[in-house]
């Protein structure tokens, strides 16, 4: 029998240590969990309502989105290969994803902080809600593209399922950078303006628009670097070309290894700052 | 003095133009409110940014940064053209910052004020206006920014580009249409507010922002000079990079634009601005 | 009617919501149970208020009652002109007639003394006017030195005196309540008590809405009792009251059931 289960009141001790608010982080995540899943399915819910549209946008913005940017680089720049508007689709669904979870994280824990002062549920929940239900939305959208893909002759085959490894890493780096962005943000409010400006360039220096053969060879080291130049290959390639992604395995490794530690890191860093949040007016 | 105000429904077109100017005599009535709220939304974005009003001239500076960046590095395109690329740029890119900035904000503020301020009778159609002011400010802080990056990219300066301070209140016009446009259509259609940020990105490429207009093919210019932005960004390439004083077919274009997108805007705002109140 | 010997005058007035355009809001769902009873509810149309009629003369105060959801609040954003009519007319004499809201449109990173003309500016007030107010509602408000912090840092209390020092400064015409409003510590209260008095004795006219019968007869020199959108009585208070309230009496809930008195008895 533990101690636990005998006292009739739960008794909450706050440890200062680290490792002590980890522990109890964890078993508030577990307590919260309905929280985590209801923020999510509502947000899901509440965000397309009143729209005419309505749910349809999951699929049509992303698709809207890819108009845009065929029209600009085939018609205006006159560049573009073969499939040229799904590979960016897969590139836009990709990025989406992970654009819009760091800024809902953000925007949502500054609201939380202005309005809910006075509620006390764990504040990771937030960025942990948003990612999931960017990631619902995330694998919907997938599963769509995978049925847009199959009339230009792209047929799902065993080699499509090595995109979910991809999508999994993707996950797990945007959470990191979720935590971290909305825990910076509470106490510098111009990170969102600054986030704009560098997922801009995150996206623009990876081969989103263009494959990475269009880059000047010079250049291409920059793509290398950057963790989108992986997972818009990882979705591209078995969803579009039915093939494997074609990078070394040392690059999809470090990536994967870089996402995992940034998950960690994000998370931690997180925990450190929650603690003055509330001291701080936002 | 009493003041009787007598409504109903408009019926007819008498009724609805004599609605139509009461609304403008509304608007003018709470000058000082458009006014006001044009100050404190400036105010609120200093005190809430810990850059505060350096954001005025970073803002315009990284997003030419980056374009640069895709321009010269992705795209090759920096050794083809006779002048710096950023200056290329930014010639045109602020103008069409300023118009993207001021619809889209005009159109959440709109719908989100209309909320929160529901008990209140003013004209609605003040948050646009004082929106495009606001950024209007923004904008012209920027302009006076552009003399400086010439002489630093070792272009020479002309008086010529002075003439981009009469091209402003064109713009202003043709931008407060939009914003009253999109802003009422947002109440017919809760779906603009998101539509609104892929349309603009795709008007954007539709307009000579970067890329001039001689490069539209001649085929396509009719219908591609029917867009509103279309002639006043390209009059403000010609003052400010080229020194080169516009056609008057190209101003009288552009007015004609401001006038028609400002005039549509206004009309269309109004007509829809009685079922604000009845939609959540 | 000479404009003169008139305050307010509805003739016919209808306010009409398409249900079908809110689909899917909350609106909906409140209306929605509100539209099966409701005779206009045609194909989606809800008609909150219809062919209301009614003549207020200046000096007079009229209460509106009706339970829930009877059109009582629309009738005030008409008057207010929130909303206009899609049926009708409504003739409004005075200047400026106010819908009585406390702190609506605060600005958070605004200071209580901007935000005082902020608010000052929607309600329609020019800039001298505006000079000419804000010291008295800064005096008003007691909040000294707060006035010039950001309204971020107040308490809830400290904005719901700031808002309440606006709204009982800003002296219209046609003064429109929706429940009488109070606010603050026993000496706030009886201050704005003093003031809304005063505030009601220089309106042209005044139309309270209150679910407090006993209030309404007390203040009011005419009541107009709305059921369902349209007008189920206009007159003399005492009158139209004891009518409201027989008709209300019947809603009081019924008896629990025979056993459960039964078992309450027992253990009695």
């Amino acid at each position: 029998m533990n101690a636990a289960a005998n006292t009739p009141h739960p008794v909450r001790i706050r440890d200062a240590t680290l490792s002590g608010r980890i522990r109890a982080n964890l078993s508030d995540l577990v307590r919260f969990r309905h929280l985590v899943w209801y923020m999510a399915m509502s947000s899901l819910a509440v965000e397309s309502r009143g729209t005419k549209l309505g749910r349809s946008w999951w699929v049509l913005e992303p698709l809207a989105l890819m108009g845009v940017y065929t029209v600009f680089i085939k018609v205006i720049l006159h560049r573009g290969g073969a499939n040229f508007p799904l590979a960016v689709l897969a590139a836009l669904l990709s990025f989406e994803f992970f654009a819009r979870s760091v800024g809902r994280s953000m925007s949502l824990l500054k609201a939380t902080q202005s309005s809910m002062l006075s509620v006390a549920f764990p504040r990771t929940v937030i960025p942990l809600a948003v990612t999931l239900s960017e990631s619902i939305r995330l694998i919907i959208a997938v599963a769509a593209y995978i049925a847009i893909a199959a009339p230009f002759g792209v047929m799902p085959s065993p080699v499509t399922a090595l995109a979910l490894p991809f999508i999994v890493v993707e996950i797990l780096f945007t959470l990191g950078a979720s935590y971290f962005f909305a825990a910076t943000s509470v106490f510098f409010r111009d990170l969102s303006k600054i986030t704009d400006y560098l997922f801009w360039l995150l996206f623009h220096l990876a081969p989103g628009m263009y494959t990475l053969a269009m880059v000047p060879a010079k250049y291409r080291i920059i793509f290398a670097f950057n963790p989108f130049t992986t997972f818009f290959e990882g979705l591209r390639a078995p969803l579009l070309y039915g093939l494997a992604p074609g990078f070394s395995s040392v690059q999809t490794g470090i990536v994967f290894l870089v996402s995992v530690i940034l998950c960690i890191a994000g998370y931690l860093y997180f925990l450190r700052r929650e603690g003055s949040f509330n001291k701080v007016v936002v | 003095m009493v003041v009787e105000s007598i409504r109903g429904p408009q019926i007819g077109a008498r009724a609805r133009l004599a609605y139509l100017m009461q609304r403008a005599r509304d608007l003018y009535e709470f000058r000082y409110l458009v006014r006001y709220l044009a100050s404190s939304a400036l105010q609120v974005e200093r005190v809430s940014l810990s850059f505060g009003f350096l954001w005025w001239l970073l803002d315009p500076l990284l997003m030419i940064a980056l374009w640069t960046t895709l321009f010269v590095v992705i795209l090759e395109r920096g050794s083809r053209s006779s002048y710096p690329i950023p200056l290329f740029l930014m010639s045109t890119l602020l103008v069409w910052q300023f118009v993207n900035r001021t619809t889209r904000n005009s159109v959440a503020l709109t719908h989100y004020k209309e909320l929160q301020m529901r008990p209140i009778a003013f004209p609605r159609a003040v948050f646009a206006l004082a929106n495009t002011l606001a950024e209007s400010v923004k904008l012209s802080m920027a302009l006076a920014f552009f003399p400086v990056a010439a002489v630093l990219f070792g272009q020479p300066l002309s008086p010529v580009q002075l003439l981009a301070v009469p091209l402003i209140p064109i713009l202003l016009t043709t931008t407060v249409g939009l914003a009253w446009f999109f802003s009422a259509l947002n109440f017919v259609f809760r779906d603009t507010e998101r539509l609104i940020g892929i349309l603009f990105r795709l008007w954007m490429f539709l307009s000579p922002v970067i890329y001039a207009l001689e490069r539209v093919p001649a085929r396509f210019r009719l219908l591609y000079e029917l867009n509103p932005l279309c002639l006043i960004i390209e009059c403000f390439r010609e003052v400010l990079l080229y020194h080169q004083i516009p056609s008057l077919s190209y101003v009288g274009g552009a007015v004609a634009a401001a006038v028609i997108t400002a005039t549509i805007g206004f009309v269309f705002f109004h007509i829809q601005e009685p079922r604000f109140a009845r939609l959540n | 009617m000479e404009s003169d010997e008139l305050a307010i005058a509805a003739h016919g007035l209808g306010v009409r919501y398409d249900l079908r355009q809110t689909k899917n809001r909350t609106l909906r769902r409140s209306l929605a149970a509100a539209v099966g009873a409701r005779p206009g509810a045609e194909q989606g149309i809800f008609w909150a208020l219809r062919d209301v009629d009614f003549v207020l003369a200046p000096g007079e105060i009229l209460g509106v009652i009706g339970k829930n959801g009877s059109g009582k609040s629309t009738l005030l954003q008409v008057i207010a002109d929130i909303i206009s009519p899609d049926e009708g007319t409504i003739r409004v004499v005075g200047r400026r007639p106010t819908l009585l809201t406390i702190g609506a449109g605060f600005e958070r990173e605004l200071t209580g003394r901007e935000n005082i003309r902020l608010n000052a500016a929607y309600l329609g007030f020019s800039r001298k006017e505006i000079e000419r107010l804000v010291e008295p509602i800064a005096e008003f408000s007691e909040l000294g030195q707060f006035l010039d912090q950001p309204l971020k840092t107040y308490s809830t209390g400290m904005r719901a005196r700031l808002g309440f020092a606006i709204a009982v400064h800003t002296d219209p015409d046609i003064l429109l309540l929706d429940e009488v409003l109070s606010v603050g510590d026993a000496d706030f209260q009886e201050k704005s008590r003093h003031r809304m008095l005063e505030m009601m004795n220089r309106a042209r006219a005044i139309v309270v809405v209150s679910h407090s019968g006993e209030m309404i007869e007390r203040t009011c020199s005419k009541v107009l009792w709305l059921e369902k959108g349209r007008v189920r009585d206009f007159g003399d208070p005492e009158a139209v009251i004891a009518d409201y309230h027989k008709s209300t009496v019947k809603l009081i809930p019924p008896a629990p059931p025979a056993e459960q008195q039964a078992a309450v008895a027992r253990i009695r």
